[in-house]
């Protein structure tokens, strides 16, 4: 008599390939309408971590180029969003559509939004019927937050624009089962590619990774963005830049780490943590310097200040911009504020001394620099025509626990060159000149 | 036959009860030592292949598939691109468990037309509550119900003493050698079933985790 097993195994189908297959070229990064992302949950106020994660995206967005601003999505989709929901509508009498419907007009107080955030609801039945209002209707629950906050992060002098992850979910939320066409409608859906699994929907929602693909995508749809550079340390966002770039088979997306703030070791952003706000930060910057001047201040500051690169801080981040205490960072900030603008007149100070130079020929003092001289045309060539490559994988080192930026060590190197300089050619002078200015532009000081 | 769809639903859940409290030998607590992986690579997977690769995995290792039954069999439906399709059953160390995403879906599939494509054995008969209809839950009632049935002629097979890894391995082999029919069928009709023939195996789903598995996951009716 035949075995059970062995008819079981007669009657199994045949092994089939894997549908998935895509061919990724082999080909250098290029861009020319990069649009810089980060997600923040806008149930409460951004606080001294979120302005270092913008200052970051900010800084990649001006060493990128390009016109598009950087977009902050706000994260109002899910189960903490819909939580906030749930206890706003208890603490008021309300039923959920209109505790929905009220949140969304911006009827309460930002203070009242961050109250019922914190002490956000947990019923399972609410929470499912409060996601599928926002989902069907795609209101910012948090639009509160989001107003404000944008008002604040434009008084900082920052140019990022918010955008709503439950409109943008709404606007084309279903482009997301194309990813992987045999698992979807199942209310699970992988995306596979390389031995690698990212998952994008589980028990019929989306995961937080797949909320933001869908948010990411859609932006890059309606910008036309040929490379989305997504800033922050989470894992979910590495896996958003790998299906982005994954799916198209060239790279379209990109992380790069963002970077936590702590105080004497202790970490101070997050719900429980003691950092304040943008906007106190603001308020109280604002009375020692410019408010506009806020944003250049925590850029030169993310391009100057050590970090730590603590393994025992219970930290998923990798890096952390350490402080004794609130006091202290506004205290940085000015002096930070201070450097930048003295930076930014020494290089001019500079470039007037180097005028002095100009001769008929460039003559250097060691054949270190003369090297770099040889070639001055070429890397001013390359630097105006942008090298994002080489941009992005330098903000990804870390040096004496500094995050490192293409053009920030250029203009230090350009610093040393001059200095090393008997006299200049006045053609060489002029490339020098275009190299300084493209990357002070670059920086965004 | 006499329905018992109007039976009180006290007099249900005292019989969930008393069969919940039926452990047959198996530990009350503690950590599983061992996860059987079901690896599937889309929502229509080959159930014959699925049910070949487990009875293969516990022939091959019986003493750990005994331990592992013995601390009622933990399963997870997955997705490993890394591994081939079917079950694997790991240590609860092993980081390779780790590659595993669970499946998690909400829609119903043709799991009638997935039963039907089974081979018949002449064992038993596994009857699936015929409620389970996302593919990850019918797995695990399907992998939960296969074991249920080992287990039962492991017991059997020990006679009035213990149950050992040996006799774990003739009950793996005689299923292997002899199979089972599997169908599908109502909670109501499980339950008379064991009301009827109190040698009738139910299994209830304890864990929860999958809100689409029932409570009643089926019931083993073994042939006289």
């Amino acid at each position: 008599m035949e075995k059970y097993i062995e008819k079981l195994k007669l009657s199994a189908k045949p092994a089939e390939l894997s549908e998935l297959t895509v061919n990724k070229e082999n080909e250098t990064l290029q861009t020319e309408n990069p649009l810089v992302v980060c997600c923040i949950t806008l149930g409460k106020e951004p606080h001294l971590g979120h302005l270092f994660l913008l200052s970051i995206a900010e800084q990649t967005k001006s060493a990128l180029g390009g016109d598009l601003p950087v977009v902050l999505i706000n994260n109002n989709t899910g189960p903490r969003a819909a939580g906030a929901v749930v206890s706003m509508a208890e603490a008021w009498g309300l039923s959920l559509p209109e505790a929905v419907e009220l949140m969304s007009a911006g009827t309460f107080p930002v203070s009242e939004v961050v109250e019922k955030y914190r002490k956000r609801g947990e019923d399972v039945a609410n929470i499912r019927t409060v996601n599928e209002l926002i989902r069907s209707n795609g209101v910012d629950v948090f639009s509160v937050v989001a107003q404000e906050t944008e008002q604040v992060l434009k008084q900082a002098g920052f140019g990022v624009e918010i955008a709503s992850e439950a409109e943008l979910q709404l606007i084309s939320g279903d482009q997301v089962h194309k990813l992987n066409t045999t698992w979807s409608g199942s209310g699970f859906l992988p995306f596979v590619q390389g031995g690698r699994v990212v998952t994008i929907q589980k028990s019929g929602d989306l995961t937080a990774t797949g909320a933001l693909f869908v948010a990411t995508q859609t932006l890059i749809d309606a910008t036309m963005a040929d490379l989305a550079v997504l800033v922050d340390d989470e894992a979910g966002v590495g896996d958003t830049a790998f299906v982005l770039t994954e799916k198209e088979g060239q790279e379209k997306g990109v992380q790069i780490f963002g970077a936590g703030v702590s105080f004497a070791g202790k970490i101070a952003s997050g719900t429980g943590g003691e950092a304040m706000t943008i906007k106190k930060v603001l308020e109280e910057f604002g009375k020692h310097r410019p408010a506009e001047k806020l944003k250049q201040a925590t850029v030169y500051l993310t391009l100057t200040k050590p970090m730590l690169r603590e393994e025992n801080m219970l930290s998923k981040r990798g890096h952390i911009f350490d402080f004794v205490n609130n006091e202290e960072v506004i205290a940085a900030l000015v002096e930070s504020a201070d450097a930048c603008d003295l930076f930014v007149e020494q290089m001019a100070g500079e470039m007037e001394n180097l005028a002095t130079k100009v001769g008929e020929n460039t003559v250097v003092k060691n054949k270190k620099t003369q090297k770099f001289a040889n070639h001055l045309a070429h890397k001013a060539a390359a630097m105006l025509m942008g090298e994002p490559a080489r941009v992005l994988a330098e903000s990804k080192r870390v040096v004496d626990g500094v995050r490192q930026n293409y053009y920030f060590n250029t203009l230090k190197g350009m610093r040393k060159f001059m200095a090393d300089l008997e006299t200049i050619s006045a053609d060489d002078f002029v490339q020098v000149g275009l190299m300084i200015e493209c990357c002070l532009i670059r920086l965004g000081l | 036959m006499e329905k018992i769809t109007n039976t009180p639903l006290s007099e249900k859940e005292k019989l969930i009860q008393a069969v919940y409290a039926e452990k047959k030998g198996r530990e009350s607590f503690g950590e599983n030592p061992f996860t059987c992986y079901v690896n599937i690579d889309s929502p229509e997977p080959d159930l014959s292949q699925i049910t070949a690769t487990l009875l293969d995995e516990l022939r091959s290792r019986p003493r750990e598939a005994f331990l592992w039954t013995k601390a009622w069999d933990k399963s997870i439906v997955g997705l490993n691109p890394k591994e081939t399709p079917g079950c694997h059953l790991l240590d609860g160390t092993d980081v390779r468990g780790k590659l595993y995403v669970p499946v998690m879906t909400t829609a119903p599939v043709a799991v009638e037309q997935m039963v039907r494509l089974l081979p018949e054995g002449d064992l038993a008969v596994l009857g699936i509550n015929a409620e389970a209809v996302t593919i990850d839950a019918f797995l695990i009632c399907h992998l939960h119900l296969v074991n249920e049935l080992i287990w039962d002629i492991t017991i059997a097979e020990s006679g009035e003493g213990r149950p050992s890894a040996s006799h774990y391995k003739q009950a793996v082999e005689s299923v292997a050698e002899r199979g089972f029919v599997t169908m599908l069928m109502t909670e109501e009709e499980i339950l008379e079933t064991k009301l009827r023939n109190p040698q009738t195996s139910l299994r209830i789903y304890g864990s929860m985790v999958n809100k689409y598995v029932p409570k009643i996951m089926g019931a083993v009716i073994k042939y006289k």
